[in-house]
């Protein structure tokens, strides 16, 4: 990782789905899923990004996919050229149509929520994993070689090819679900709630394995969750979310000892902790996440902030970088003294 | 390696039963649906209807089907026994000839049996001449008598004509008329079904409309009148292929529905958004994945609407406005008996009403049982 | 409630349109339709008072115009309530039509009845004696009722009547009755009449709906709110009759709707073979005889009795099922 140019930037990325009414489908208003995001994402790192339901994280993930049609913004992907290593051609995914694409979709894959519905119960294992490569245009022979040896380094044994989906366990479904989404050597992987269907003694595994996978052939992940345990305890950089807009984005250790923004202190307080000892206040948040199709004024996230002021409501707050890759959109930033907690390391893999 | 004691540790979890395992899903479908005994009956009849009748009625026929046998004309149908009058065992199947009397009140034959001789029932004889699928001369049939007593048993209509070879030959066309019907608005109703519901929009809403206008009609009075219009003058097999198509316009509205709201359901599939992230053309997504899906749901559906079909060909043709003599359809045969006074003196030209009825109830305990069988991880 | 039946509304209107072009097409399908039957056999009189009827028609009728012009003149006039004029009758088609059509609707509604009453407690005591031995038999009686077309039974069953107790099952009416004006024997006579058509029109309806309403109840017998009325204490009657029914009852409305294009169908097969006083013969000779204004604008007539009895349905559903109405 000698380069230090981020190998994606995301720019102000909005996608808003229309609102229609009545017979004639007149559209009177927008769901502003994702409202203006900014970030990047650096070669060889894990950035979780986290918020309740329905704050447009995964809308986000699929953004970057080509899933979803975004409304707005840029998605440049540093493409690294082949011939001359250390050299990139930035690429804006939003730009490509379908052909044009189709060779960015060999660096980019997907890992999905639900290991049951993710993978097509009338494939075999060997074809699931295939399937990229199929598509793709790789012959059968090469194919089939493929899935043998990404099972074996998934964890899975190679006998297992020619099975069914339905003969698996939830944690080996995704553990198929990794090994699909290596099959193209891929650079950057968009991890969508990739435990959050499992039973938590499984999460670890395909955690550790994920993490294993990163090292060894130096991927990059985007890890959607709205489980902070499980985005701490493998990322490197953490960006929050709240009704389509980030609002704080630091390091993972800083995110979780020193939060700047009022969500994410709230989000922080609800982790549960084993730790009796370690006496902590629960915030509260009242109310529900609003609507995104009528945002709030000012900070949206104000109506349910604790130390919100009167400004709050008028303002908008821009997320701005307070001290050395800190981002946060708070007005009051500055003077909060927010309660982080206890930061576990996680266990060296 | 760490990996593969976790894989230990979760294999212990896998709630699957070992037997299941490399079973694909079409296996596991067949090992279900060989538990449902209706479904295995219904199928098996259904097999043997469409081997004797579809490919092979002359030959199971006794008969030509447009034998006139004009000294036999109404004649009652024959037992065949085992055990003759005078308590003899015999082997081979006989039965007894036909003795006529005049009834000069009525002016009409009267029918009795002649116990006093035998007629043999003779397997693989040689009789009127016919060609297999129109294309080998045979004469061969799986039974029939030698000398000049014939064997009916079903009995004869009002030409003569031996009524078991009708109803083989008849169930030729109206077997094919409800799978070539079915075919048809298969391949309308999952197409535009998959269209309506993979791409939505104003597609998917057009589609809707088109077909909740189709399922609003009454089916039968359209038929009646749709076929009412065919032209007079054309040939039964522009005839047949003219009900077909009447039989399937109306039928696809449905069909078209019910796999719209299972691609509907499957769109939302991860599988569907995993093959998409990867870069798969929509035709790729629509065979390799939604299809594959939706075909044991298409095969049910088809196999539950044949009977509609075949219902529909037979009321046409009872009707007389469906398939016209010399094409024989069983519709055709029982158009015979919508003069009740016949019916009356002949109650066996009913006989083909059993014949539709076994079909329909075959076609659905074979459809139910397909259903079921279509999901075989349910538990039932 | 109120969006949700313009909405109806509005789907209505070119659903009744499009009815109305098919209906139109049917009538000027046939190439030798009774028409143009009539007007070569006016040709060939050749005669001064039959070219004047000639012209008479073919100006009544538009057809020196194109077809367009042809459709909108015998919509306007449908809609006007002037159906046309049956050639092989010479008499209007409303005349014809209004009391066929009342006995026609009569019996289906009466059909409608008998399969509902008949169903809904077969079908509910299918399901709560599951796998019992009456259950079996319920359910292999209904698969062949299903399998049965009520017109085959009724030739069968009017067959067997004739020779076996030389009854004849025809008609609505009595002799005495046919056409003798609307008294209170007239209406007992019909009653009388009335149940063989309706049991063999209702058959394989309520043969269908045994085993849907069977399946309902079972999926909502396996509930949790059924258990927790269970575990309250509840005697099985209150907890079948007060919770489950009630709920299992409901997609049968809609099922109403849906059923009666079949049970029209149904009903004009076995009409045409029992010879009833109903549409059904009426339709069937009018296309036999390729009169084709009677036969459309009866198909046409059909169709709309139909449609509009599926809106009533979907109300009804709305009406009873709120979350229908913010689908």
């Amino acid at each position: 990782m000698t380069n230090n140019k981020p190998l994606m930037e995301l720019s102000n990325v909005k996608v808003h789905f229309p609102v229609t009414k009545g017979l004639l489908r007149k559209v009177v208003g927008h769901v502003r899923a994702v409202d203006g995001v900014s970030f990047a994402i650096n070669p060889g790192e894990t950035v979780g990004l986290v918020g309740e339901s329905g704050c447009g994280k995964t809308t986000l993930g699929r953004a970057i996919l080509r899933l979803v049609p975004a409304t707005d913004g840029r998605i440049v992907y540093n493409r690294s050229d082949a011939a001359s290593p250390g050299k990139t051609t930035p690429v804006n995914l939003l730009d490509l149509d379908d052909d044009g694409l189709k060779p960015i979709r060999k660096e980019i894959s997907a890992i999905f929520q639900d290991p049951y519905s993710s993978l097509n119960p009338r494939m075999t294992v060997a074809d699931i994993i295939g399937e990229p490569l199929k598509i793709q245009r790789y012959p059968v022979s090469q194919r089939r070689d493929r899935a043998a040896e990404l099972l074996e380094r998934v964890g899975l044994s190679s006998t297992y090819m020619n099975r069914y989906p339905h003969e698996f366990s939830g944690g080996q479904r995704q553990r198929i679900s990794v090994a699909r989404s290596l099959a193209l050597n891929p650079k950057l992987v968009i991890c969508d709630e990739p435990v959050s269907a499992l039973d938590v003694s499984v999460q670890a595994q395909i955690l550790n394995l994920m993490a294993d996978l990163q090292e060894e052939f130096d991927l990059t992940y985007l890890l959607v969750s709205h489980n902070l345990s499980v985005v701490q305890y493998v990322s490197h950089r953490i960006a929050v979310m709240y009704l389509g807009k980030v609002v704080e984005l630091t390091e993972a250790k800083r995110l979780y000892t020193d939060p700047l923004h009022p969500y994410t202190e709230a989000l922080l307080s609800a982790i549960p902790i084993a730790d009796t000892e370690a006496k902590k206040e629960k915030i509260r948040l009242e109310g529900s996440v609003p609507s995104p199709i009528n945002p709030p004024s000012g900070c949206h996230f104000h109506p349910r902030c604790r130390y919100s002021t009167p400004e709050c409501a008028q303002t908008e707050p821009q997320l701005q970088e307070r001290g050395d890759g800190h981002w946060v959109a708070c007005l009051r930033a500055e003077e909060l003294d927010l309660r982080g907690i206890y930061y576990q390391s996680p266990p060296a893999v | 390696m760490s990996t593969q004691i976790r894989d230990k540790a979760e294999s212990s979890q896998n709630t699957t039963a070992k037997k299941d395992y490399g079973k694909s899903y079409w296996q596991l479908v067949w090992r279900k649906f060989r538990k449902d005994k209706a479904a295995i009956i219904g199928g098996v009849v259904l097999l043997v209807f469409y081997i004797t009748m579809v490919f092979f009625a002359e030959g199971f026929a006794p008969y030509q089907m447009e034998h006139k046998h004009i000294n036999y004309v109404n004649a009652p149908p024959q037992l065949p026994h085992f055990v003759d009058a005078d308590g003899n065992f015999h082997l081979r199947p006989f039965v007894y000839p036909y003795k006529q009397e005049m009834d000069f009140a009525t002016f009409s034959k009267k029918y009795t049996r002649d116990t006093s001789r035998t007629v043999p029932i003779y397997f693989f004889v040689k009789g009127d001449p016919y060609k297999l699928w129109g294309i080998f001369p045979s004469d061969l049939h799986l039974f029939g008598t030698e000398g000049d007593d014939p064997v009916f048993l079903f009995g004869t209509d009002r030409q003569g004509r031996d009524l078991l070879s009708r109803i083989l030959g008849g169930g030729r066309i109206s077997l094919t008329i409800g799978l070539v019907g079915v075919g048809l608005s298969l391949f309308f109703g999952s197409t535009l079904g998959i269209v309506s519901g993979y791409y939505g929009g104003t597609m998917d809403n057009i589609i809707q409309r088109i077909t909740e206008f189709l399922m609003s009609f009454p089916a039968i009075p359209m038929w009646m009148g749709l076929a009412a219009a065919l032209p007079p003058n054309w040939s039964s097999i522009k005839i047949y292929f003219g009900i077909t198509i009447i039989l399937s316009i109306i039928g696809w509205g449905g069909l078209a529905r019910q796999i719209r709201g299972k691609v509907l359901a499957l769109r939302e599939e991860e599988y569907i958004l995993a093959a998409r992230s990867m870069g798969a053309k929509n035709w790729e997504i629509i065979f390799g994945h939604l299809f594959p899906n939706c075909v044991s749901h298409i095969i049910v559906v088809a196999t539950l609407s044949i009977p509609g079909m075949i219902l529909g060909e037979t009321s046409l043709s009872f009707l007389g406005l469906g398939i016209k003599p010399p094409m024989t359809s069983w519709g055709v045969l029982l158009q015979e008996g919508q003069n009740v006074r016949t019916v009356v003196q002949a109650p066996w030209l009913l006989i083909p009403v059993l014949f539709v009825v076994v079909t329909v109830l075959c076609f659905n305990f074979l459809g139910d049982g397909l259903r079921d069988a279509a999901d075989p991880h349910a538990q039932m | 409630m109120r969006e949700f039946m313009i909405k109806r509304i509005c789907y209505l209107i070119p659903t009744l349109i499009a009815i109305s072009i098919v209906s139109f097409i049917i009538i000027n399908l046939p190439p030798g339709d009774y028409l143009t039957a009539r007007i070569a056999e006016l040709e060939m009189q050749g005669d001064s008072t039959s070219k004047e009827y000639l012209e008479q028609l073919t100006s009544y009728y538009g057809l020196d115009k194109p077809m367009y012009e042809q459709y909108i003149r015998w919509i306007t006039r449908f809609v006007q309530g002037n159906f046309g004029t049956s050639f092989e009758y010479n008499k209007p088609v409303k005349e014809l039509i209004a009391e066929r059509l009342t006995l026609t609707m009569l019996l289906s509604i009466c059909t409608i009845l008998f399969t509902w009453l008949v169903a809904i407690p077969i079908g509910i005591y299918s399901a709560v004696h599951r796998r019992s031995v009456i259950d079996r038999m319920l359910t292999f009686v209904s698969f062949t009722g299903m399998a049965t077309p009520g017109f085959l039974m009724a030739l069968v069953i009017m067959v067997a009547a004739l020779s076996l107790f030389d009854v004849n099952l025809m008609g609505l009416f009595s002799r005495e009755y046919a056409d003798a004006p609307w008294s209170f024997g007239k209406v007992v006579d019909l009653l009388k009449h009335m149940w063989l058509p309706v049991f063999l029109i209702g058959l394989s309806g309520t043969a269908g709906l045994i085993r849907i309403m069977r399946a309902n109840m079972l999926d909502i017998l396996g509930q949790q709110y059924v258990l927790t009325a269970r575990s309250k204490g509840l005697k099985e009657k209150v907890v079948i009759y007060k919770h489950a029914l009630r709920i299992a009852i409901n997609p049968l409305i809609s099922i109403a709707g849906m059923s009666l294009p079949q049970i029209i169908g149904g009903e004009m097969l076995t009409s045409i073979v029992l010879n009833l006083p109903t549409t059904g013969p009426l339709f069937y000779r009018a296309l036999q005889m390729q009169d084709m204004y009677l036969a459309g604008s009866f198909l046409m007539f059909l169709v709309v009795f139909l449609v509009m009895g599926n809106f009533v349905a979907d109300l009804a559903l709305a009406w009873t099922d709120p979350r229908i109405r913010y689908e």
